[in-house]
């Protein structure tokens, strides 16, 4: 079975001569959890965003569950459609209720103008976007408008609207930098138990070690444009990796 | 402190910076001079002022009744122009958008002609579509649309361009349509700034369309023509007040709406 993402030759660069990273070999293992850590400015959202192509490489190649992700417009939104991202800060329409920023998910499954909105939707979204709220813990606000929550409760919204998507893998970006260490804690911790318990495929940014060693399967580390470590969790101490960021 | 190390209060201008501000200068002494606006002539015609306001009072209840009907036109020759100019507005202002324009040949073409709705006059564009529809409240519609597009397609851009980047990406990366994007993410962003364009609209447009009849383009602007023509002045002043009344009740309606919405 092929890796659920495999990446080679990676190469990112935004202006000539600042290269980001280069010689990038990754595979992901399908169901596994891994960590990506890194200095600031490592490249490692970069990286991640890479992937689904909301940023362009310079080259190499990048294929998901077995497709290249150079490919057209439509076959890209197959690709993304297939691909959950969850952005550091939420990304929700602040304007529009929780349930509605969570119907947006089933948009990737082909779901067009019906999803644009929970009003809009047919009842069988409108029920399975519910269902994915109070998978996260969120039912009860559902009807609330997305810039009147908390910061915990935005990202577990931003989770919801990614298992709304029903994807094969799932990215996310600092999914709890933006939250204060208890709310952090939570996030990831649900977070983590909900992505193994559906056995998606996890890649994470973080700069928690704490997070990577506890939560992720695998745990690579990225600085100076390469790969530096890349090892089983179980296997790693925090100090060590502590050391990278020396 | 010695005084060598203070810095002066005024920087010293650039040589041309001063010739510039000369120029600025010169030009705005002589837009006074050559448009022939002096005090004098202003008190010289204070007692024909005078004289104008004392024909108007008491204002003329006469022909209260029709004034009332083309103040309705009026009204309505706005509101279908304004709907009309909103409805072509969108699709513009998307094309117009860098950000969400299929293509930057749509953003340059698109721009050029919403500039193109928005320097011509709407007097000009009434007396155009005079001559291509004919006499009456249409051809003021129609001026009244291609006004508010050249307004509100401007705006509508603007406002879609300072959404938040980050919802854009959100539903980009999970698979949505150009237009999933756009009436997901994009039009509920701009939204509030959306209403209050279409709302200055709406009052741009009545204040537009009561002078829109001065060249045969439909509602009370030709009753006021008539009026001042015949040296009815106290019918004019009825007219005038029947004016500010009618724009005075649109803002203060999308004053409120303003409020309650945004």
């Amino acid at each position: 079975m092929p890796a659920a993402i495999s990446i080679r030759k990676l190469a990112k660069s935004f202006a000539p001569g600042k290269q980001v990273f280069s010689g990038i070999d990754i595979d992901v293992a399908r169901g596994s959890l891994v960590a990506l850590i890194g200095a600031n400015g490592a490249g490692k959202s970069t990286l991640l965003r890479c992937i689904p192509r909301l940023i362009e490489p310079s080259s190499g190649d990048i294929d998901v569950l077995g497709q290249s992700v150079t490919t057209s417009a439509r076959g890209l939104r197959q690709i993304r459609s297939r691909i959950g991202f969850v952005f550091q800060k939420h990304n929700l329409v602040g304007r529009l209720s929780a349930l509605t920023n969570v119907v947006h998910g089933a948009q990737g499954r082909g779901y067009g103008a019906a999803a644009w909105s929970q009003s809009l939707a047919p009842r069988a979204i409108r029920s399975q976007a519910l269902e994915c709220l109070d998978r996260v813990g969120l039912l009860a606000i559902a009807g609330q408008r997305a810039d009147s929550l908390s910061g915990g409760q935005s990202q577990r919204v931003a989770i919801a609207r990614a298992l709304m998507q029903q994807p094969d893998i799932v990215l996310a970006d600092e999914p709890a930098a933006s939250l204060d260490p208890q709310a952090g804690d939570e996030v990831m911790q649900l977070f983590a138990s909900l992505m193994r318990k559906e056995k998606k495929t996890v890649v994470f940014t973080s700069h928690n070690l704490t997070h990577a060693l506890q939560f992720a399967d695998r745990v690579i580390a990225i600085g100076a444009g390469r790969i530096l470590l890349d090892a089983p969790a179980d296997r790693l101490k925090e100090a060590e990796l502590r050391g990278l960021y020396v | 402190m010695s005084d060598n190390a203070m810095p002066a209060r005024l920087e010293r201008p650039r040589i041309l910076t001063f010739v510039l501000l000369i120029a600025a200068a010169a030009f705005v002494l002589s837009s006074f001079a050559n448009s022939g606006v002096s005090l004098e002539k202003l008190i010289r015609g204070l007692p024909a002022l005078g004289r104008l306001g004392s024909q108007m009072f008491p204002p003329s209840t006469e022909r209260l009744e029709a004034v009332f009907w083309s103040l309705l036109q009026t009204f309505q020759m706005a509101v279908a122009g304004t709907i009309l100019g909103l409805a072509l507005s969108l699709p513009l202002a998307i094309l117009a958008a860098p950000i969400l324009s299929p293509h930057p040949f749509f953003v340059w073409i698109v721009r050029g002609l919403v500039a193109l709705f928005r320097t011509v006059p709407d007097l000009v564009w009434a007396i155009v579509f005079v001559i291509a529809v004919g006499l009456g409240p249409a051809a003021g519609v129609l001026a009244l649309m291609v006004d508010t597009t050249g307004f509100a397609a401007r705006f509508f851009a603007e406002a879609m361009e300072e959404t938040d980047k980050g919802p854009r990406e959100a539903l980009s990366a999970l698979g949505a349509s150009r237009s999933g994007v756009i009436f997901s993410s994009v039009i509920p962003q701009a939204l509030p700034s959306m209403i209050n364009t279409s709302l200055f609209s709406l009052e741009k447009a009545t204040r537009g369309s009561v002078v829109l009849g001065l060249v045969g383009a439909g509602g009370i602007g030709i009753e006021l023509k008539v009026s001042l023509e015949l040296f009815e002045y106290d019918q004019a002043a009825t007219i005038i007040i029947s004016i500010f009344l009618l724009v005075l009740a649109v803002e203060r309606a999308s004053t409120w709406v303003r409020s309650r919405v945004l």
